[in-house]
Order: structure tokens, then C-alpha cells, then sequence
């Protein structure tokens, strides 16, 4: 079995060198590295991407023979915590049929257990490469900062557990890493700590994650209850089972195996809890997931976090760490195929959010918040993708998450290019007309806008392309289901017999959701989704006629020496922008046998990530299949980017002064401002929930300080008043001597009897 | 009543600290400095450690003493967390220095190590009561001073009115079953032959365990009677703080335990529904006023409130479940929190004793601006313990908070329940929502000690010469990490520990006729 080791190796060392090199700049860095403090993070981060590119070589090796059931290879590094006999709980032989509820008392393990499989390795080897290109073009733009080798020592400890939280195969270490993302990421938005802003963004991030973490553990708690185990993959029982713990075919004795929440059998038995216990536990994942992905109710943290310094927004707040949450969701995607309730309501989180957000850009001034509100829209798309539920949403989603992690990341790097270069302003009406100053930003931004616009042949084209097919794809799933059922109510007699198998059912496990109150929905977000792409493209061009076009302005702060980026900041921004360029085209297959509307069926990427077991496994497979391009869909998007673009290069190209006239008009219907000013979520926050708890903790101060202190100022009086009385007594009242005799005594005989007694 | 030679065999051990205590106590007047008392009472440590490890196994020890495991894991818990505050309290910057402190904080330590022996309730009384008296003493001791004078009054006033409110808890039992021995009284309720009649029993029983619940509940900090913890915490000097949010929680957990495992056959729906009520309201106004606390010590008096409210939780689950093993995984949680509570508190505390600014003590929070460069160690280890407190994962605080949310969430989710399940369903949410709002005066630490806000003054923190305060925040840094990575021992002992206070009760139950008639009360409610 020399190919599992060689995997093993391979994912032991993708987190293990990122980890090595945080710990080598930590000790050496502020002493010896100094100006080379990078050296260590871009030499591990580089020869750890060699490794995920050479671990996908390996899955794919192995691919061929084990397609149906998927690839994957489990490697236990140690047990974490082992308590035998720790727990009791009422164990149903499988959790659809309850009626055998024993005590049984299980053992408690958590291993350390990595995982190699399609999803793991694509999202390693984009963590990886990012991250490359990243440090290498921070290496130039953190020259002068005191803090030098602080922020690569940061950023190889961000790279090691963004690199473990995508490889980990239990939902414990999920959580763990999901933490300690959230750590480095606070870490790095407060990096420059000086600005008071910096310091309060980072807080700020952190404890809004809190509260989708608040979701996460609730579902970690609810899954450990349900499904009795944290590992997603199956674990052998005995110590002589097969060491590689790869469990492709059923195994003999499943008994005595413990199924994993995602294992191959779980997987192949279709054993995942519905109902409103599997409702709640998608619910709290994705509250999870919006937390750290930056979706609706949570996506207040991501554009404060712009204060960090830019190569961190461009890596961790726009390629990596943010689309953890749509990760999760995928991994996950079987429970959630269990509960479409849920499913409905992550394409439907993600659709407003990508709206949302998408409006909110339009009028913002700093050119990294737009970019930030980009993001938040992006990873809307990346859930609506996710939310259809189908195979083709979910590897599209994964699509999207891929090309966007190189366009957004060259999009930040190029806003950090011109903000070094602007002497760190970054308000683009202090600036404009930079594309002679700085030409190779200039059109790597330009490739960047493009792409992400969706212009055709760029990386964004072909994943928006995939998002908006895979949700047309689904509405005419559920037309055509809906027909179906229609037909059969047409007949009294079956209706009546469909009731009656609905109600016998032993299982409401994969209940169909009824198609008519879904399908509006998803018509809905279709044009959502669309009217989302039109500003997506909108403020785009926007941004980079603001920034690039015009007459030159250079605000003072730049002073005169603004010029072009140095070689090792654009060397990064010039490979980002040959992804951004290819990437999508790359991935695309022809196949000239077939006829002309059918030849670009085939998507290598999302044929690859669909070897994933948990999308290989034949729920997800029975879905609707990637690939399916739609040339009426491609049209309707292109033409809306279009005509976003030329929109914007109306209003910010050709005559700027009608800039004027249109915010007037804006902003005489209140638009301009709900929009600028981010439809005031923060401050419904602040009234919602920051003053009701400075109002409960000021009255437990009032309670503290006046009422109790009042009164044990009052029970503080007494010995003095009781002083006065004793001082008194012994004065010399004989009366009360006598009588304090008499109690003594009486006292005394007392304790007498009761001794006798006892 | 004659002490058996076993039962002082088997309490030498605590024979030995309160020698060795009354003995500092006469020398003291001597005016030999702290610093020399120090290792005297250290040593006395070590050697009642030694003399528990050599102590035979087989003694016949009376029945006001119990010989089980939670007795012995509490007697280790009180000697490890008694020469932890030993090292600690060698000298303290600017305040006097007074041998009695010894004396009083090993008093204290035998009082711990009591109530997780006492199988009587006048022993158990007498445990308690042996906590809060050199408590008295330590806090007049503490500082010079206005505060802590009216610190030290107030502590004393409400203490001994707690003390009146258990002890008449304590009469009420004893009126129900006619015995003071925690084994015959549960023999009695168990066996449903009362002192009183059935009316008596409806009337007397609620108001036994309430009086105990208030009377505990004050040595724990439990909402209603948590007033005086924020006043008295910022009112004295770290040490005592760290003394008062630590040794009181851990007797006043265990002796609830203790009780509500005794009076499990009588106890109704109504028992776990106050303890749900108090563990609610503790946890949520705990955490919400500590939000914007500006003193330190009374943040951390806040964060302790709350920190009982979470350990209630483990509580609640075993009251509900008290019928079944299930109760074990409640105590097990609730002790394995109070554990790891107490060392990350003890951690803070020393770091906030070896800490001090130019005027001697860290107060305010914002005193605390910029340490995480200047002072790296002491920051380090305060970030570890707030991380932890917080239940950030790979450290020993995520595990108390795991197990006892998950014990909660899977009574609320166990089929057999439907109709409560809701209740726990809540009390696990509100729970997890509680942590997320703890984080946010946590983390308000931990960003000013790294993140500080240039505008801020940063005082010049200077760090005491005394190596005591140091070692120990350093000895808890290292425990809270190795718990954090390799919980399993930890969670090993608490669980035996639970058990065996079960398991006692378990046998006895076997021999007695009462099993058939405590199954069939419970389960009517």
C-alpha cells in the first residue's frame, strides 16, 4: 500500500510545514530573521502546495477504480482524548428506527484524524497557492513594518490551521481549527493595533463569529446526540481491522464498526436523521456557516475586518478562511439533502445576501470595502449555488469558491499595489486616473474586474455561468416534479393511497419537499441571482473607473514618489491574473462528438470534486448532474454584465459630473443613503442588542451600588449601635448582669440534658 | 461517642493541617515574617498529601466520615489548590505581612477536604462553616483600608445570615428523618418512613432543600445571593479574591452534591425546575454585567457568578435524571467544570498578584494596556486562562463547557423525555448563547493587553519580585494546556468521582427494601 503512505505523508506535511514555519519565525524572527522573516512561511508554503498538487495526482490515480463510492483516505495521527465508559445514552440500533432504546454505555475517543479526498485536496491546494502568491507579495508591501516578522509568523499559523480545518476528518477538530482561524484572523484585522479602528474591527470579527460559533457547537452537540460519534469517517472497532481504515466496500461486519456522521456506509444506507432534528442541526450549521463566510444576518464583521493590512483581507477575508462556511456546507451536503427545509433556506440566505451586499457596494468610497461587499455577494452566489442541493449546485458552488479565490485575491493584492502606492489612502475620490502611472496593476485589475463581472472567456463567466444554470437547473426539477404531482392528483384514488404511504412511512427521513411552495423560491432567487450579477458587474466597473480612469489625481498623503509596484508585488498580481484568466477555461472540456449545444457538458473540476464520498454517495449522485451549459443562461448573464459595465462606464467614465445628478436623484428617494450607509445593520445591531445589554448590566450596576450597598451600609451600622450597647452593659446595669446570669445558666442546663440525652 | 482510632487514622491527614495552622497561629504572634511561615506551611501540605497516599485501605471509619471516591478526589483537589495559594501568598506586593494567613488558608483547605469527607450534616455543617471563618480573618488580614474593611463586613454580615438559612435547611432534614447521618437519612426517604406525616413531608421537603439551595447558594455565588461578590472581590487584594472564588465553589459544589444525592428520593419535578431557574439567571446576569465592569477583580467576581451558573447546569441534570446512571454524567461534567474552573481562576488571580502598577495593585482593566509586549509571560499565561474560561477549544475550559452542554442537549433530545425535553432544549441554548457573551469581556482583556488603544495611558506595570505568584500562574498555564490536550485522565477521575458517590448510595439501595418504592416514586413525577 506504498500509495497510502505516500497520501499520508503528503497530508501530514501540507499543515506540518505552515505550522514549523509560524514556530521558526516566532523564535528566531525577532532576533536573527529579521528582514527575511518571510523566507520560512514562503519556502512551506510553497513546497506545501508541491504537496496538495502532488496528493491531487495521487487521488486521481486512485480515482478510477473506485468511482461510485468515492475516494478516501483516513490518517490517524494520535488519539486526543480517550475516556472508556464515558457516557451512557439511550443507543437505537439506527437512528431512523427508534423503537429500541437500551443503555448502553460508549467509549469516549477523539483521534486526530486527517483526511485526503477530492474536496480536501482542491481546497488545499488553493489555501496553498494563495497563500504563496500572498506572502510573496506581502514580503514587498510589509517591507518597512515594525512588526515583520509578527505578521508572517500570523500568517504561517493562519496557513497551518486554515490547511488542518480543511483535512480533519472529525467534527470536533473541525470546530477546533474553525476557532483558530477565527484567532489568527483576529490576530491579523488587529494587526496594526495602533489604529483604534484596526484593534475594534478585530474584536468585532471575532465575537460575531461567536455567535455563529454560538450555532456551530449547538449542532456539534445535536449531531454527537444524534449520529453518537464525531469522526466522519467509519472507525474500525477492533485493533486488527485494516489499518488504513479506507472502508470503500461494505464491510463484512458492520456491527462492529462505529459509522461516521459522513462514512461509507452511513453513506450508502442513506441513514441521515430528517425531521425536525436534522432541520435544526443544518439550521445551526449554517448559522455556523454565516458567521464565518459573512452571510446575512452575520456579514457585519467582514468590511470592518478591511482594517487589517491588505495582503491579510486579500488571503484570509476574500480566498480562504471565508469560504470555510461553504466548505462546511458541502462536506455536509447529505445531511442537508436530508432536510431540504434547510436547504431552502441556505439558497435563500445566499441569494439575499448576494443582493444585499451587491447594493450596499454600489455607493461605498473605500475601494476595500467595495471589494469587501464583493465578497460578501460572491459567497451569497457560493451558497444559493449550494442551497439548490443538486450535484450540479454543489460543485458549481465549489467552482465559484475556486475561481473567485483567484480574482478576489488579485483584486485585493491590486487595491493593495495602489494603496502603497497612494501612500495608504484608499478613498477613491482622492485618487483616479492611475492606469499610466501604474500599468501592470492597472490591467491585472482590469482582468481581475472582468472576471469578476463574468466576461466571457474569464474564470467568473464559466462559475457564474455554473451557479445560475444549476438554479435554473432546479426549477425545472421542481416544474417537472411538480407536473408529476399534478398528474397524480388528478387521480382521487392515488392521491388518497399517498396519503395514507406518507402517514405509514416508518421514516420521514427523505420525504420530498413539495415541489410548488419551493419552486417559487428558487424562481425568485434566480432573478435575485441575476439582478445580483448586473451590480455585481455594476460596481465593479465602477471601482475600476474610479481608481484607473479620469484625470490623474494622487492625493498628498502619496507625496511624489507614487509610482508602479515593485517586482515582487507584481510578480503575484501578473500569475493571479493568468488564473483569474484561464482558470475557468481550463476546466472546461470539449466534446466535439457531440452536437454544438451539448459540447461544453463536461466540467473536470466538478468532476473531480464529485468523487468526494460525500458526494459520490447515490442520493447526491440521483441529483441533477454538472455540466449542463445553458446557452440561454450564459446570454442573460453576459448581457447583464455588459450592460453593468457600460452602465458604470456611463455614469464614472464619460461624464463624471452626472455622477452628481444621479446620487441627487438617489438620494432624494433615500436610496443612495439606506445603500451608503449599509441599510443601517449595524446600527439595528447596536439597538438591538449592544444597548438592551448596557441597559441590564447599568441596572445591575444601580442594583449593586445603590440598593444592596444601602442596605449592608445599614447592617454596617449595627455593630457600632451594638458596640454602644455593650459598652453600655458593662457600665454597669446590674439588672442585666443578672439577667445574662440567669440566661447562662439556663443555657447551661440545656446543654446538661442534652448531653444526657445523647 | 468516642472517635474510633480508625476514623483519626483516617482524617490524619487533616489532623495535620490544623495543627499545623493553630501552631502558625500562636508562633505568628512571635512576628516571624510571612515569608518563613511559608514553607512551614507548604511542608505541612506535603506531608498531609503523603500521609493520604499511605493510608491504609482498610480502616473502619465511623459513619459520620465516608470513605469514597469523590471524598478522596476532593481531598487531592483542596491540597493541590491549597499549595497553589500557598506558593502565592509568600508575600504579596504592598500589603502587610502577617504569618495568620497561613493559618487561616490551611484551615480553609481542611474545611474543603471535610466537606468531601463529611457522611454527617453536623460535620458537614462544621466543613463549611470551617471555609468561612479564616475566610473572615483572611479578608481583615488582606489590605489596610476603607475598602476592605467594608469589604470584609459585608462578607461577614451575609455569611453568617447564609449560615443560618443552611443550618436551619440542615434541622429540617434532620426533622424529616429523624438522623443526621447523611446514609440514614437517605435510608429513611428512601424507604418513604418518615418522621412526618405525608403532609409534613409535602410541606418540609421544598422547604428543607430551598433553605439549603439559599444557604449553598451564597457560598457559590448563585444569583440571588451572588450581591456581595463583586463588592467584596474589588474590595480586597487579589489573593482573597482568588481564595473566595475558588474554595467556597469547590465546597459548596461538592456539598450540594452531597445533599441532593440524599435527598434524591424525595426531591420533585419542582427541585430541577429551581435549579433551572437559578442556573438561568446566574449564567445570564453574571455574564451581562461583567460587560462593562471597569475593575478588574469585580469583572472577574461577574465572570465567576456566571461561571456558577454553567456548573448549575450539571446540576439540573442530575436532579432530572437522578433516577437513572444519567446522573452520573451530570456530576461528572459538573465537577470535571469545577476542576478546571478553579485552576484557570487561580491562574488569573496569581497573575493579577504578581502584576503591579506603581500605586501596587492592578484594579482597573484598562491598567492592563500593553503588558502582552512588556510583560509576555504573565499576558500570555492571563490569555491563556481567559481563552479558557471563555471554552475556546483546545484548552481545559472547552471540555467542562462541552460536557456539560452536550449532557444537557442529549436529556433534551433522549426520546424518554419528550414532554421536559424542551426545558433543556432552552437551558443548552441559552447556555451556548451565554459563552458567546461571555466572550465579549474576555476577549476585552485579552485585546487591551495586546491591542492597546494608543490613546490610552499605559501605566508603567511593573512585575513583583516575589517568584511565588510566578511559579503558580505559570503551574496553572501548564495545567490548563495539559487538560486542554490530553483531557482524558482528568475527565477519567471526575467520572469515577461521580460515580462513586452514586455507586455508595447504589449498594446501600441494593440491600435496602427501599429500591422498589424510590423507583416507583420517581418515577410518578
Amino acid at each position: 500500500m506504498g500509495n497510502n503512505q505516500t497520501i499520508q505523508a503528503l497530508i501530514v506535511l501540507i499543515s506540518a510545514l505552515p505550522l514549523a514555519a509560524a514556530v521558526l519565525t516566532a523564535v528566531l524572527g525577532p532576533r536573527w530573521l529579521r528582514r527575511w522573516s518571510h523566507v520560512p512561511a514562503l519556502v512551506a508554503i510553497f513546497v506545501s502546495f508541491l504537496c496538495s498538487l502532488g496528493l491531487i495526482q495521487q487521488i486521481r490515480s486512485d480515482d478510477a477504480g473506485t468511482v461510485s463510492v468515492g475516494f478516501e483516505e483516513i490518517c490517524t495521527l494520535w488519539t486526543w482524548a480517550s475516556v472508556e465508559d464515558a457516557y451512557t445514552q439511550e443507543s437505537d440500533s439506527s437512528t431512523t428506527s427508534g423503537e429500541t432504546t437500551t443503555q448502553e454505555t460508549h467509549d469516549f475517543t477523539i483521534d486526530v484524524t486527517l483526511r485526503a479526498d477530492a474536496l480536501t485536496s482542491a481546497m488545499l491546494a488553493m489555501v496553498t497557492f494563495v497563500s504563496f502568491l500572498v506572502v510573496f507579495f506581502a514580503a514587498g508591501y510589509m517591507r518597512d513594518d515594525p512588526g515583520y516578522w509578527r505578521f508572517f509568523s500570523y500568517v504561517a499559523l493562519f496557513v497551518f490551521s486554515m490547511t488542518m480545518l480543511v483535512s480533519v476528518s472529525n467534527l470536533l477538530l473541525l470546530y477546533v481549527f474553525w476557532e483558530a482561524v477565527g484567532v489568527c484572523s483576529y490576530l491579523l484585522i488587529g494587526f496594526w493595533y495602533q489604529k483604534s479602528s484596526a484593534a475594534a474591527a478585530g474584536k468585532k470579527a471575532f465575537l460575531v463569529n461567536r455567535v455563529g460559533d454560538f450555532g456551530f457547537a449547538l449542532a456539534l452537540l445535536l449531531i454527537w446526540s444524534t449520529y453518537g460519534t464525531l469522526n466522519f469517517h467509519d472507525t474500525p472497532a477492533g485493533p486488527d481491522s485494516d489499518a488504513s481504515g479506507y472502508a470503500a466496500s461494505p464491510t463484512l461486519d458492520t456491527d462492529h464498526e462505529l459509522r461516521g456522521i459522513l462514512g461509507q456506509t452511513r453513506l450508502q444506507d442513506d441513514d441521515f436523521a430528517g425531521g425536525a432534528v436534522g432541520t435544526a442541526i443544518c439550521l445551526l450549521l449554517l448559522i455556523g456557516a454565516c458567521g464565518k463566510s459573512a452571510q446575512f444576518p452575520l456579514h457585519v464583521w467582514l468590511p470592518d475586518a478591511m482594517e487589517g493590512p491588505t495582503p491579510v483581507s486579500a488571503l484570509i477575508h476574500a480566498a480562504t478562511m471565508v469560504t470555510a462556511g461553504v466548505y462546511m456546507v458541502v462536506r455536509f451536503s447529505p445531511l442537508f439533502l436530508a432536510a431540504p427545509a434547510a436547504l431552502v433556506v441556505v439558497a435563500a440566505i445566499g441569494g439575499f445576501t448576494a443582493l444585499l451586499a451587491g447594493l450596499i457596494a454600489l455607493t461605498q468610497n473605500d475601494l476595500k470595502r467595495v471589494l469587501a461587499y464583493s465578497t460578501i455577494s460572491q459567497l451569497g452566489f457560493m451558497f444559493l449555488a449550494v442551497g439548490t442541493g443538486s450535484l450540479a449546485g454543489i460543485t458549481a458552488g465549489m467552482f465559484h469558491l475556486l475561481t473567485h479565490a483567484f480574482f478576489k485575491a488579485l483584486l485585493f493584492l491590486g487595491a493593495g499595489s495602489v494603496m502603497h502606492a497612494m501612500g495608504n489612502v484608499i478613498d477613491m475620490r482622492q485618487f483616479g486616473g492611475l492606469r499610466r502611472l501604474m500599468p501592470i496593476t492597472h490591467w491585472t485589475f482590469l482582468i481581475g474586474c472582468l472576471a469578476l463581472s463574468g466576461i466571457f472567456p474569464l474564470a467568473g463567466f464559466w462559475s457564474k455561468d455554473a451557479v445560475l444554470g444549476a438554479v435554473h437547473d432546479k426549477i425545472h426539477e421542481l416544474e417537472h416534479q411538480q407536473q408529476e404531482s399534478e398528474f397524480s392528483a388528478g387521480q382521487p384514488s392515488t392521491a388518497a393511497v399517498m396519503l395514507v404511504s406518507e402517514a405509514s412511512r416508518p421514516d420521514a427521513t427523505h420525504q420530498e419537499p413539495s415541489p410548488a411552495s419551493f419552486l417559487k423560491i428558487y424562481k425568485l432567487l434566480y432573478w435575485v441571482a441575476v439582478a445580483a450579477a448586473f451590480l455585481t458587474a455594476f460596481y465593479t466597473g465602477r471601482a475600476y473607473f474610479m481608481t484607473f480612469w479620469g484625470p490623474l489625481r494622487i492625493p498628498q498623503e502619496a507625496g511624489n514618489h507614487a509610482h508602479e509596484s515593485p517586482f515582487v508585488m507584481t510578480i503575484p498580481l501578473s500569475v493571479l491574473a493568468l488564473c483569474a484568466a484561464v482558470v475557468g477555461v481550463a476546466f472546461v472540456g470539449l466534446d466535439f462528438e457531440r452536437p454544438l449545444a451539448e459540447q461544453l457538458q463536461t466540467n473536470y473540476f466538478a468532476e473531480y470534486i464529485a468523487g468526494t464520498p460525500s458526494l459520490a454517495c447515490d442520493m447526491v449522485q440521483a441529483t441533477t448532474a454538472p455540466g449542463g451549459f445553458h446557452f440561454s443562461v450564459a446570454a442573460l448573464s453576459t448581457f447583464v454584465a455588459l450592460a453593468g459595465i457600460g452602465l458604470s462606464g456611463f455614469f464614472y467614465l464619460r461624464c463624471r459630473k452626472d455622477v452628481e445628478w444621479w446620487t441627487a436623484l438617489a438620494s432624494s428617494w433615500g436610496v443612495y443613503q439606506l445603500s451608503f450607509r449599509k441599510f443601517f445593520i449595524d446600527e439595528v445591531y447596536t439597538l438591538l442588542i449592544v444597548l438592551p445589554l448596557q441597559f441590564v448590566a447599568s441596572v445591575c450596576y444601580w442594583f449593586d451600588n445603590c440598593l444592596i450597598d444601602g442596605l449592608v451600609n445599614f447592617c454596617g451600622r449595627i455593630p457600632v449601635w451594638c458596640g454602644g450597647v455593650l459598652r453600655s452593659l458593662q457600665m454597669g446595669f446590674v439588672p442585666f448582669y443578672a439577667m445574662f446570669m440567669v440566661l447562662g445558666m439556663l443555657v447551661l442546663i440545656a446543654a446538661r440534658m442534652l448531653w444526657a440525652g445523647g | 461517642m468516642g472517635i474510633s482510632f480508625d476514623t483519626f487514622l483516617f482524617l490524619f491527614p487533616e489532623a495535620i493541617l490544623v495543627v499545623t495552622a493553630a501552631a502558625i497561629y500562636v508562633l505568628g504572634a512571635a512576628g516571624l515574617s510571612r515569608a518563613r511561615w511559608m514553607p512551614v506551611a507548604f511542608s505541612a501540605l506535603l506531608l498531609a498529601a503523603w500521609c493520604a497516599i499511605r493510608q491504609p485501605t482498610d480502616l473502619a471509619v465511623g459513619e459520620a466520615v465516608l470513605v469514597d471516591g469523590l471524598g478522596q478526589g476532593i481531598r487531592w483537589v483542596a491540597i493541590l489548590v491549597g499549595a497553589l495559594f500557598v506558593i502565592m501568598s509568600g508575600r504579596e506586593e504592598g500589603h502587610q505581612l502577617t504569618g495568620e494567613i497561613f493559618g487561616s488558608l490551611l484551615l480553609i483547605v481542611v474545611g474543603t477536604m471535610l466537606v468531601g469527607l463529611a457522611g454527617d450534616l453536623v460535620l458537614l455543617f462544621l466543613a463549611l462553616e470551617l471555609i468561612s471563618i479564616p475566610t473572615y480573618v483572611l479578608l481583615f488580614l488582606g489590605s489596610p483600608g476603607r475598602a476592605s474593611v467594608e469589604a470584609t463586613t459585608k462578607y461577614f454580615f451575609l455569611s453568617i445570615f447564609s449560615s443560618c438559612m443552611l443550618l436551619y435547611g440542615f434541622s429540617l432534614l434532620y426533622g424529616l428523618a429523624g438522623s443526621t447521618s447523611l446514609a440514614q437519612i437517605y435510608g429513611t426517604l428512601a424507604a418513604g418512613q418518615l418522621a412526618v406525616g405525608e403532609v409534613g413531608q409535602s410541606l418540609l421537603t421544598p422547604l428543607a432543600f430551598v433553605m439549603i439551595l439559599a444557604g449553598i447558594g451564597f457560598k457559590i455565588a448563585a444569583v440571588p445571593f451572588h450581591f456581595y461578590a463583586p463588592d467584596v472581590y474589588q474590595g480586597t487584594t487579589s489573593l482573597n479574591a482568588g481564595i473566595l472564588a475558588v474554595f467556597p465553589k469547590i465546597a459548596g459544589m461538592v456539598a450540594l452534591m452531597r445533599l441532593i444525592l440524599v435527598m434524591s428520593p424525595v426531591l420533585g419535578f419542582w427541585s430541577w425546575q429551581t435549579v433551572m431557574l437559578l442556573s438561568l439567571l446566574t449564567m445570564t446576569l453574571g455574564n451581562v454585567a461583567a460587560l462593562w465592569q471597569t475593575n478588574i477583580r469585580r469583572l472577574l467576581a461577574y465572570s465567576s457568578i456566571a461561571h456558577t451558573g454553567y456548573m448549575l447546569m450539571g446540576l439540573v441534570v442530575a436532579l432530572f435524571s437522578s433516577r437513572d446512571v444519567s446522573a452520573d454524567e451530570g456530576f461528572s461534567a459538573m465537577l470535571l467544570y469545577l476542576v478546571v474552573y478553579a485552576i484557570a481562576s487561580i491562574g488569573t488571580f496569581a497573575a493579577l498578584g504578581w502584576l503591579a502598577d506603581s500605586q501596587g495593585v492592578v484594579d482597573r482593566v484598562s491598567s492592563l494596556a500593553g503588558i502582552g509586549f512588556r510583560r509576555p509571560a504573565a499576558a500570555a499565561c492571563v490569555a491563556i486562562f481567559m481563552f479558557s474560561l471563555a471554552g475556546i477549544p483546545p484548552l481545559a475550559g472547552f471540555w467542562g463547557k462541552f460536557f456539560l452542554f452536550w449532557n444537557t442537549i442529549s436529556l433534551g433530545l433522549s426520546a424518554s423525555f419528550s414532554s421536559m425535553s424542551f426545558c433543556f432544549i432552552i437551558l443548552a441554548v441559552v447556555g451556548v448563547l451565554n459563552a458567546a457573551i461571555g466572550m465579549g469581556y474576555y476577549l476585552r482583556i485579552i485585546a487591551i493587553m495586546y491591542f492597546p488603544a494608543e490613546e490610552a495611558e499605559q501605566k508603567q506595570i511593573h512585575s513583583s519580585p516575589y517568584w511565588g505568584s510566578a511559579l503558580a500562574m505559570l503551574i496553572c498555564a501548564a495545567l490548563v494546556l495539559a487538560v486542554g490536550i490530553g483531557p482524558g485522565r482528568l475527565m477519567r477521575e471526575t467520572r469515577d468521582m461521580a460515580r462513586s458517590a452514586w455507586i455508595e448510595r447504589a449498594a446501600e439501595e441494593n440491600s435496602d427494601a427501599g429500591v422498589l418504592i424510590s423507583r416507583s416514586f420517581t418515577s410518578t413525577k
